[in-house]
């Protein structure tokens, strides 16, 4: 992860022309976006072509960006009003928005390196299952909460939300995570009847 | 880390926490020991720190989705490529549109320059038709029927303030002259017709050519008359009406008249002593018609009064009153009949 600090320094290297600037923040924040651009748009070329269009629009422009300390919340905004455009352009008859009408590609399953072989049992794949079925947008915001580590605020710029909005999304989706997890009495019969509810609640 | 007070935290709330997150996340052995510590301190906490982490666990289930190999090393190349090339072709075009609309402006500028200069203004009034001009210098002009008037667009500019006439119009010229002893180039105005140079400082006057012969009237101010012929000049008076013939130069001086010459800017034809023909080929001039006299000796007839003009058919009908003829039109032919 890169710290913070170095952020508005390099930065401002990029601004002033700074070829290298150029190089380190490509290579320091590529992963990331090629992940995220692969989440919302699923085909190589596209995300190719986005980020291509990303970096060249940045430096084509950098006399006039604004500063910033945080580089890859920076380039994702960026990233993402380049792909929002890239889908309106595809499809010129509705506009789509990263909303419930499309995917955002993220594949929630048991066999993960944080989860213990010990806790996998029928609970934790029915949790799993029930997290496939978040929406898009659910997951775009679980996926730069927990996997970009971007703060509610951040994320609620990034989605065009007010950030009560966000917090009521996010926290929906958790109250869904959280209705499942929180087993009072007779384990099985509750995550049955939570499931149920949680599946009612997300349609 | 901030001191929190983790032994209230629901599993919603470690969901929530930053540092609990990058625990989980990056298992850092500073976060490992710090939670291992807090667990012993707080063993009531352990089954929802648990179920926290399974949370996060499967969230962050997710595989990652790497770039297939050199990917990511190409699309840099790409990137530097299209910028440099951009930059080249933006450098390019912006240096030729500076060249080429450099270039385009004078070149432009050069031809309107030439046009404004060089153009004339021509103003031309069909039978029966008169109009008024406005000079740039602010000077009147009343052009007569069948007549043509043309001024340079860079009139403003020009030296002499010149206008071409064929035909009759009435002038009434702007005076720019402050010194009567003095006259500069610039103040002058000129009237030039086939035959005659009118000139005059500020002043009105009526100025007709046709059929060879000019006519000029002087109703105010001063004018000098030069027969483009022979050279030959004259000071007119006020009130004073020349003839020039257009092709000997030949000048004739009538010491009045001139309100009759120009009477038809009011839309009267004012006769004294004038024949009936030269009533006829005035009329003709004016509406374009040719006016045959069945009676020929009529043509002769002298006629003193006030002929309407403000259409063919007033001067018409006032003429056959005088003469006493009938009016028969075929086409453009009019034939006057002794009654």
């Amino acid at each position: 992860m890169i710290p913070k600090q170095n952020d508005t320094d390099l930065w401002a290297s990029l601004l002033k022309g700074d070829n290298d600037a150029l190089d380190k923040i490509y290579k320091a924040h590529f992963q990331s976006l090629f992940q995220y651009g692969m989440r919302m748009l699923h085909h190589e070329e596209e995300v190719r072509d986005c980020l291509h269009n990303l970096f060249v629009k940045i430096w084509e422009n950098r006399k006039s960006l604004n500063q910033t300390d945080h580089i890859r919340y920076y380039l994702i905004s960026s990233l993402r009003n380049i792909i929002i455009n890239h889908r309106n352009k595809e499809s010129k008859y509705e506009k789509i928005e990263a909303s419930d009408e499309t995917v955002f590609d993220l594949k929630f399953t048991v066999e993960s390196e944080y989860i213990q072989k010990e806790e996998i049992n029928e609970k934790t794949l029915q949790l799993a299952q029930a997290m496939n079925q978040l929406t898009a947008r659910q997951k775009e915001i679980i996926y730069l909460k927990y996997f970009e580590e971007l703060d509610y605020n951040q994320i609620a710029e990034i989605l065009d939300l007010t950030t009560k909005g966000a917090y009521k999304l996010s926290a929906r989706a958790l109250d869904a995570l959280r209705e499942i997890m929180q087993v009072d009495k007779g384990l099985l019969l509750l995550l049955l009847l939570e499931l149920k509810k949680f599946q009612i609640f997300l349609k | 880390m901030e001191k929190k007070d983790y032994s209230l935290f629901t599993a919603a709330d470690f969901l929530d926490d930053a540092d609990f997150l990058r625990y989980v996340k990056y298992g850092y052995l500073n976060d490992v020991t710090f939670w291992e510590q807090w667990l012993q301190e707080n063993p009531k906490q352990r089954k929802v720190f648990e179920l926290a982490k399974l949370q996060l666990g499967l969230i962050l289930s997710s595989a990652p989705l790497i770039a297939p190999q050199g990917f990511e090393g190409k699309l840099l190349a790409d990137i530097k490529q299209s910028i440099s090339s951009r930059k080249h072709a933006l450098s390019v075009k912006r240096r030729n549109y500076y060249w080429a609309s450099g270039i385009a402006a004078s070149l432009i500028f050069a031809l309107f320059s030439a046009w404004f200069f060089n153009s004339m203004i021509t103003v031309q009034t069909s039978y029966g038709e008169t109009r008024k001009i406005s000079l740039p210098d602010g000077s009147q002009i009343t052009l007569n029927a069948n007549s043509t008037l043309s001024y340079p667009r860079a009139y403003a500019w020009k030296n002499i303030r010149t206008v071409d006439l064929n035909g009759e119009a009435y002038f009434k010229v702007v005076h720019f002259n402050k010194n009567q002893d003095n006259i500069k180039s610039g103040e002058l105005f000129e009237a030039v017709t086939g035959g005659v140079e009118v000139q005059v400082l500020g002043t009105e006057f009526n100025l007709k050519e046709r059929h060879g012969e000019a006519h000029i009237a002087l109703i105010n101010g001063r004018v000098q008359v030069k027969s483009k012929v022979t050279g030959k000049k004259y000071l007119m008076e006020p009130g004073n009406v020349i003839k020039v013939n257009a092709k000997t130069g030949e000048l004739m001086v009538n010491e009045s008249g001139s309100e009759l010459q120009s009477a038809w800017t009011d839309g009267r034809l004012l006769v004294s002593q004038t024949s009936v023909n030269e009533i006829i080929t005035a009329f003709e001039d004016l509406y374009g018609y040719k006016v045959i006299l069945d009676n020929p000796a009529l043509g002769k007839k002298k006629i003193d009064g006030s002929i309407s003009i403000k259409s063919e058919q007033s001067l018409l009908f006032t003429l056959s009153n005088i003469l006493n003829v009938n009016i028969k039109r075929e086409g453009k032919i009019i034939r006057l009949q002794s009654r």
